[in-house]
């Protein structure tokens, strides 16, 4: 399958020959992809299929693998702290420092990506207000819905300006509001250059934000195109119904009859 | 931050310099600390989780916490120059105690404070180089060892200096310094232990048993030592009776203060050469495993489901929810306090220090009166009566520190189930909470009261013992009735309100004594003591019926 984007440009992360197991159990297998500046990659996979694999290996937090990950032509395993300071990544599960305020967190953020306060106050605090948690600077966030600090951990992943914006399920917990707001983001940072490499199960929010959809399943990528190009190949259907071809083993169908049959009296017949 | 947290920040930041010459960025590693030491403020230390009330929000003096029961702990330990005929075992006295309560104050506080495993998700990601990160963790460890290590300390400064010479001073606080550093090799030897023994997910519970065991062991101490020193003999105890002294390190540092200057130097070549193995080869592999702590769930799932025990157990307990329980509504509120009680870190916590403390309590009594049995040749009837009783009415201690705790969890808002299932009452779902309860935390305990009771007096104590217990289980369903019409695990911790707890616990005991005085009048009369078992048990059967009842709206106001 073919890569979409401008394949004159240099790409921006080239992975090649990515391998990468636990013990006996291997977890990415031979992975060769190359982004594009500005591209929005839609990453997505079964539970269990390599995705957050991936992602920790491109923000560094992994180093032993098979293979070559190159991030702006720097070699991830030779300088990390360089590749990490071009990289902003948004944790799932909301992930925080709970005791802190948001302004405190923030400000721990943005030290360590060495940015000059007097740059990086402002910027917070407009960001903060933006996502409507003005009247929150100064709280801790143990009190926090899973949805703010959600938005928090958006500001801490886009506060230096990265080049390269890695979100890992960030729109769990954030209101409808919430979630046009991140999805237009998304795409104005796309507009700006940034790539984004944006993982999630949403298949519908997936198909919508990215302009190229990358599909793994057991460690290998089984597709790997734009959703127009992927229709084309799979015949029409929602991203949902290809994800579902492409990775289901068992026929779905047959799962829901399973379960509706399971409500019949024992040893009564199915149909 | 507080002032103390500033002052060590301070002192740690001294030789930025140096570090950058180490290769670590200041900026960063200032930041990183400064940030740690702050949340190390706000986090409840060991002794405030196990508290009931706790704020979750505004912990703000968390440190000045730990080094209070620091000092304490150091006051504590002072009764080691009460002990023993010379100096020598006065301060091998000291120093084991010191190694101690060190490495398990240590050991508590390095899970919540030192090992985070959000670290992973949280700041590995940044654009930091490893030695930053490593310095930063060291400095912090030292930081949080001073706020230990010099409070505790202190009083024996002062008395050494007021009782001795500032020569002894100097060389205690050199063996000292060294003997801390053996602490911490002990520590990470002790956690590369429980690491390789079990997965990384488990890590955190056996810690939470490990620091309860803790409190437990300090309170028993507390309980026993002073009778110890008592003890004539003790005092004219010395260790240089015994040879093998030598070979243990507290004697070493002890010798450094006491003897010759060659023991302060094997202390120290034993003391660096394992804090080297700890550098060396320790840490490393400390480090690899801890970042495991935040991912790798997938493949734990699957190793869960192949656990034999665990259908074992739920079969015995499904069998004793079978004889004890009626009805499905019952049936599966007994089942559920009962997984959850056993299973629920945060309830645990609460717990089981309760329980150990009580169990402690409880040998002590049993002790006591096993020997007031032998030496008291008249009054052996007597004494056993009252001991008996006590025992038996003791028992249900632990029970009501239990009940007391079932109806707060931290994931309260799951009790949605009780509320949106179709169960017209939620007194079947009381009832088999409370019988879960009994059965858990009152069954061992009558087993071995009914064991001690028939060692004692054979089978002529049955009747006693049967009211005893029957009494036992008509004060619990009072209590249900009058405090407890809470459904389990369905409110935040922080609602309880301390003081309250603490006047029903009072309420409590004056009700369980007023049933055991009453039990001692009519002790010596079986016949009375029968047909007040009857009376009881027809009282039981009154009480467990209208717990039965209890409606929505109780359970809403109570």
């Amino acid at each position: 399958m073919t890569e979409t984007g401008n394949e004159s440009v240099n790409p921006v992360i080239r992975i090649s020959g990515l391998s990468k197991s636990y013990g006996a159990k291997q977890v990415l297998n031979n992975i060769d992809l190359a982004i594009y500046p500005g591209q929005v990659i839609g990453y997505i996979g079964p539970n269990g299929a390599g995705k957050s694999t991936t992602v920790k290996i491109l923000c560094g937090l992994i180093s032993d693998f098979e293979g070559e990950v190159l991030v702006n032509g720097v070699n991830i395993q030779q300088d990390p702290v360089a590749v990490k300071k071009m990289i902003g990544y948004v944790p799932e599960l909301a992930e925080l420092y709970e005791v802190l305020t948001p302004l405190e967190f923030l400000e721990l953020m943005a030290g360590l990506y060495q940015l000059d306060p007097a740059v990086s106050r402002p910027r917070m605090e407009k960001m903060l207000q933006a996502f409507g948690l003005g009247a929150n600077l100064q709280q801790r966030m143990d009190s926090f819905s899973k949805g703010m600090r959600q938005k928090v951990l958006l500001i801490a992943g886009i506060l230096h300006d990265p080049s390269i914006i890695i979100l890992d399920e960030p729109l769990s917990g954030l209101d409808a509001n919430s979630v046009i707001i991140v999805k237009e983001l998304i795409s104005r940072l796309a507009k700006e250059g940034k790539t984004i490499f944006y993982c999630s199960h949403m298949m519908d929010v997936v198909e919508k934000v990215s302009d190229r959809i990358v599909l793994i399943n057991q460690g290998s990528i089984l597709a790997d195109g734009s959703f127009e190009s992927l229709q084309q190949q799979m015949g029409a259907g929602s991203l949902e119904r290809i994800f579902s071809q492409l990775t289901a083993t068992d026929n779905l169908s047959d799962t829901a009859s399973e379960l509706i049959g399971a409500f019949r009296k024992e040893g009564g017949t199915h149909e | 931050m507080n002032k103390i947290s500033a002052f060590f920040f301070w002192l740690a930041m001294l030789p930025a310099k140096l570090y950058e010459q180490m290769g670590a960025n200041r900026a960063q590693l200032a930041m990183i600390l400064r940030y740690k030491l702050i949340m190390d403020d706000r986090r409840p230390n060991t002794f405030q989780q196990t508290q009931v009330n706790r704020k979750k929000e505004g912990v703000s003096r968390a440190t000045y916490g730990t080094m209070l029961i620091a000092l304490f702990m150091g006051l504590l330990n002072l009764i080691a120059f009460a002990m023993g005929a010379d100096d020598i075992t006065y301060f091998t006295i000291y120093f084991s105690f010191f190694l101690f309560l060190l490495s398990a104050t240590l050991i508590s506080d390095f899970t919540s404070v030192l090992i985070d495993p959000r670290d992973t998700q949280i700041l590995l990601p940044k654009p930091v180089n490893d030695r930053t990160f490593l310095l930063a963790r060291i400095l912090h460890i030292m930081v949080h060892l001073f706020r230990v290590i010099v409070p505790m300390l202190l009083p024996a400064i002062v008395y050494l200096a007021i009782d001795y010479n500032l020569a002894v001073v100097t060389r205690f606080l050199i063996s000292a310094a060294l003997a801390s550093l053996m602490a911490i090799f002990f520590i990470n030897a002790l956690y590369l232990l429980i690491i390789r023994v079990t997965t990384p997910e488990r890590f955190k519970s056996i810690i939470a048993w490990f620091q309860i065991g803790f409190m437990i062991l300090i309170y028993g101490a507390y309980q026993v030592m002073p009778r110890a020193t008592a003890m004539e003999n003790l005092q004219q105890f010395t260790v240089s009776d015994y040879n093998y002294v030598r070979f243990l390190p507290p004697y070493w540092f002890a010798a450094s203060v006491v003897h010759a200057w060659w023991w302060l130097l094997v202390s120290a070549i034993v003391s660096l050469l394992s804090v080297w193995v700890v550098i060396r080869y320790l840490a490393p592999r400390f480090n690899q495993k801890l970042a495991m702590l935040g991912g790798s769930s997938e493949t734990l799932v699957s190793q869960k489901k192949s656990t034999g025990t665990l259908t074992s157990e739920t079969g015995y307990v499904k069998r004793l929810a079978g004889i004890l329980t009626r009805g499905t509504v019952e049936r599966a509120g007994f089942l559920f306090t009962w997984k959850w009680a056993l299973r629920n870190r945060g309830f645990r916590m609460r717990v089981y220090p309760a329980i150990g403390y009580i169990l402690v309590w409880f040998v002590i009594s049993i002790y006591r009166n096993v020997f007031q049995l032998g030496e008291s040749g008249e009054n052996v009837l007597k004494g056993s009566a009252a001991g008996l009783l006590g025992i038996i009415y003791l028992s249900c201690f632990i029970f009501i520190s239990a009940i007391q705790q079932i109806s707060q969890a931290d994931e309260y808002k799951a009790s949605w189930i009780f509320y949106s299932a179709p169960v017209s009452a939620p007194g079947p779902i009381l009832l088999g909470m409370l019988k879960a309860l009994l059965a858990q935390f009152f069954l061992p305990l009558a087993i071995v009261v009914t064991g001690l009771g028939f060692a004692w007096q054979g089978w002529v104590v049955l009747p006693n013992l049967l009211l005893g217990f029957s009494n036992i289980l008509l004060i619990s369903g009072f209590l249900l009735l009058i405090n407890y019409k809470k459904l389990p695990a369905s409110l935040p911790s922080n609602k309880a309100d301390g003081t309250g707890n603490f006047l029903r616990g009072l309420l409590m005991l004056v009700f369980n004594g007023v049933f055991g005085v009453a039990h001692y009048f009519v002790y010596g009369f079986p016949i009375v003591v029968l047909i007040s078992v009857i009376l009881s048990g027809a009282a039981i059967w009154l009480v467990y019926q209208r717990i039965a009842r209890i409606s929505w709206v109780e359970v809403a106001t109570n």
